[in-house]
């Protein structure tokens, strides 16, 4: 005997579907979607491309794509220019500068026609994010490239993104678009090996960059979401109630830190102490020799020199300038002598170490004042201006050395 | 979650291909409990199958026996399980804490270091299953000889997240002839548009009224009179369009497959009251609790007092089902009290007449009753009681 089913509603019905009809609109449907973003991949829809500013960026809850960025490069970019893209942080992304006064703007005007300044930086960002990415996977359609990125000092650059910026990596590595770097690699494996909980959403990325090579949905929806309407959310307060507005229609929220109305959010006394112990704590890198100089660790120096020396692979290293970002001079008077002997050994000793292992790197910020920083890294018009001016003849002498105006 | 991620998409679309392409019932099914297995080691980890396996032997076997004392005794032991997994924490938090903190600490360590992290994967589900399995057998029906079968009784991919909880008397017949029957453009086709449906509730609306929530309800006490009953609305909505979603894509998977599932949503928010509310609500889990606990409890047989007390407890239960926390059982205690005063209110002495005309005469206002009663609820599911009260008395302004 077999028990009574209970009464369970009918299913529902879908009478009206003509099932050969339906499958075969599916099929032309999705085909034709997919040739649609197929298209929009190859399409630039930033038109006056200054920066992914954070409503168009993942802090806005845009995801722009590898190939939405090798568009803009492509549109930008002429064959018979020297591509110059940056990458890294906030810092060379412009945070406290306007988007028609940012550096990297500046940077261009400095260096002329010959080059084309294209700014890929993401607020925390790092040096492999982003910009590097687009740059590695257009090597060979632009061999003349140089890159530019920043970090702080003594700290170390995993060779495969970071944080929310990696899916541009992955894009990229899984994608087969970017050079083979056996050390690349192993960070990989060993990251993987060392986070299990990483190993299903990694899985998932590369399954998802794999339906996309051939359907090309996330081109077809940041091309929708920039131009229509909005599909998701930004998360940004004063924009949440107005979230189906197309992103091309938001604007850049950067402001000029020069305004007299940001001054005084410039050192805020609230962040004094989180600014001083992040200054201060370089020195657990360090410890004091008894003629009173601050020396890295040993094991500091083989970290650092190991790091950078793996953050890309070999011969895309004399293309990349590296900028160690300097401090406000307001937080730095705050120091004693010793302590800011200290700081200025991290940005020596950090500098040398990426020169040792092949790469054109310098700092900057020394010489600045307070008011061109807009808190203790961020640069405003002025100090953005500065470091275009320091930067532009730095590009062109490794231009002149790479052959890039033979 | 798991419905909507990449690895599910390309398992679901190798396991339902290769299912169809298989000729005869014995490789198709064999086909179907690996894919599902490997579904099941996926999602839930070692971990998370272990105990699911060993309750799966257990089931099978007891049921195999026909023996009433042996189906209880594994229906008491599933039970345990769930009990163990889900809600040890829970009871020793609210039973034994209050008499002796000291026991209650010490008991709580125990239970983790021999528990996994997070309870299996579809534990409540499996232990519904299993129980209407075991009691169903106990009462005379026919027990499934085939383990294969009983594996895919037990841990049919599209249903084991989030069900429907599926009955055996059904299932089995559905299975059998969608391994017997020709590759069906019709199953395929509606299969699809189902599951599409379920994609785009989940995905274009419950997604983003989560994102709406999470952003206005912190603010709540901010928001004028209208701005808060929207977010009820949205609570409201959300909490349909997420789960009514996750059953069509489980329906519509099954479909494609040539498998029927029961339904779980029927229009609840068009309900004219909240008997009607629960015919219409998660209504495969509604008719466990009605066969399983408020029927054997005495159900409605002896009178109304009792009858509202079997209903009290068998919410209770429902409510303490979706989680380990007391504004579950409160939300289930408050339903199993609407659903006793809507059996009763008409027995009030003048009064209770007088509602049921109107109500009789104007449906609208049995429905905008019920629903008041079912959205208010949600308030209690979703947050911690204090905090539900605080936000119900602000959509009325006291």
């Amino acid at each position: 005997m077999n028990p009574p089913t209970p009464h369970f509603p009918p299913p529902a019905r879908y009478g009206w579907i003509r099932p050969r009809w339906f499958l075969i609109g599916l099929a032309v449907g999705l085909g034709s979607l997919a040739w649609s973003g197929w298209k929009i991949s190859r399409t630039d829809y930033h038109p006056g491309f200054t920066r992914f500013h954070s409503l168009i960026s993942p802090e806005g809850n845009y995801y722009p794509t590898l190939d939405e960025m090798c568009a803009i490069v492509r549109a930008k970019c002429r064959p018979d220019q020297i591509l110059v893209i940056v990458g890294g942080n906030s810092i060379l992304l412009g945070v406290w500068q306007r988007g028609e006064d940012i550096w990297s703007k500046r940077l261009q005007e400095l260096l002329g026609d010959r080059f084309c300044v294209i700014n890929f930086a993401f607020r925390g960002g790092s040096p492999t994010d982003g910009g590097a990415v687009v740059a590695e996977a257009l090597r060979r359609e632009f061999p003349r490239q140089i890159l530019i990125i920043n970090e702080a000092p003594v700290t170390n650059v995993e060779s495969f993104g970071h944080g929310p910026y990696r899916y541009i990596f992955w894009q990229a590595y899984f994608g087969g678009k970017l050079m083979d770097a056996a050390p690349r690699e192993k960070q990989v494996r060993e990251y993987l090996r060392d986070n299990p909980d990483q190993r299903l959403p990694v899985l998932e990325t590369r399954i998802s960059i794999w339906f996309d090579s051939a359907l090309h949905y996330h081109d077809f929806w940041n091309w929708i979401t920039f131009k229509y309407f909005g599909t998701v959310p930004s998360y940004r307060e004063e924009y949440f109630p107005h979230f189906l507005r197309p992103r091309r229609v938001y604007p850049d929220p950067e402001v000029d830190g020069t305004d007299p109305v940001y001054l005084e959010h410039h050192y805020p006394v609230s962040a004094l102490d989180a600014e001083m112990r992040i200054m201060r704590g370089l020195s657990a890198f360090y410890h004091r020799e008894a003629d009173g100089r601050w020396v890295l660790s040993e094991r500091s120096t083989s970290d650092l020199a190991m790091y950078s020396n793996e953050a890309f692979p070999a011969p895309l290293k004399r293309r990349t300038l590296v900028l160690i970002s300097g401090n406000s001079p307001y937080y730095r008077r705050l120091l004693t002598e010793g302590e800011r002997a200290m700081v200025r050994q991290t940005f020596v000793d950090t500098v040398g170490i990426w020169r040792r292992v092949g790469y054109p790197a310098m700092d900057y910020g020394w010489d600045y004042n307070a008011d061109d920083f807009g808190d203790r890294t961020h640069l405003t018009k002025l100090g953005g201006w500065k470091l275009a001016a320091q930067v532009a003849p730095e590009v062109s002498a490794l231009a002149e050395r790479l052959g890039y105006f033979r | 979650m798991i419905f909507t991620t990449y690895w599910f998409l390309l398992f679901a679309i190798a396991a339902m291909t290769v299912f169809r392409l298989l000729p005869g019932p014995v490789l198709r099914q064999g086909w179907l409990a690996v894919a599902c297995a490997v579904f099941h080691w996926h999602f839930a980890g070692p971990a998370g199958v272990k105990p699911i396996i060993v309750l799966m032997i257990l089931t099978f076997l007891a049921g195999l026996t026909r023996r009433g004392w042996v189906c209880v005794l594994a229906m008491i032991a599933s039970v345990a399980a769930l009990c163990f997994y889900k809600y040890s924490l829970f009871l020793i938090g609210s039973a034994v804490a209050p008499f002796s903190a000291a026991l209650a600490a010490a008991l709580a360590r125990l239970a983790k270091s021999v528990m996994p992290g997070a309870p299996p994967l579809g534990v409540s589900f499996f232990v519904f299953e299993f129980v209407h399995y075991l009691f169903e057998v106990r009462r005379g029906g026919e027990p499934i000889r085939n383990p294969v079968k009983f594996l895919l009784f037990a841990i049919f991919f599209p249903s084991l997240v989030a069900g429907p909880i599926k009955r055996y008397a059904q299932f089995l017949p559905s299975l059998g002839e969608a391994a017997r029957s020709p590759f069906s453009s019709a199953d395929l086709a509606e299969g699809l548009a189902r599951a599409g449906l379920g994609f785009a509730k989940k995905v274009l609306i419950a997604d983003q009224l989560t994102a709406y929530i999470d952003y206005f309800q912190p603010h709540f006490d901010e928001q004028g009179f209208l701005g808060q009953w929207i977010i009820l609305a949205a609570i409201a909505f959300r909490i349909l369009m997420d789960f009514s979603g996750y059953s069509d894509i489980a329906i519509g998977c099954a479909r494609i497959l040539g498998i029927r599932l029961p339904e779980n949503f029927n229009w609840p928010y068009a309900a004219r009251d909240l008997q009607d509310f629960w015919i219409r609500w998660h209504i495969s889990l509604s008719l466990w609790i009605r066969d399983y606990v408020y029927i054997p409890l005495g159900g409605g047989r002896q009178g109304w007092p009792r009858r509202s007390l079997n209903a009290l407890v068998a919410f209770a239960l429902c409510g303490l089902w979706h989680g380990p926390a007391r504004h579950f059982v409160l939300w289930g205690v408050y339903h199993g009290c609407g659903l006793g005063l809507c059996a009763t209110y008409a027995r009030i002495p003048q009064l209770g007449r007088v509602v049921e005309q109107v109500i009789r005469r104007d449906p609208v206002i049995g429905w905008a009753v019920t629903q008041l009663f079912a959205w208010l609820g949600w308030l209690l599911f979703f947050y911690p009681t204090a905090e539900a009260w605080h936000m119900a008395r602000q959509l009325f302004g006291l």
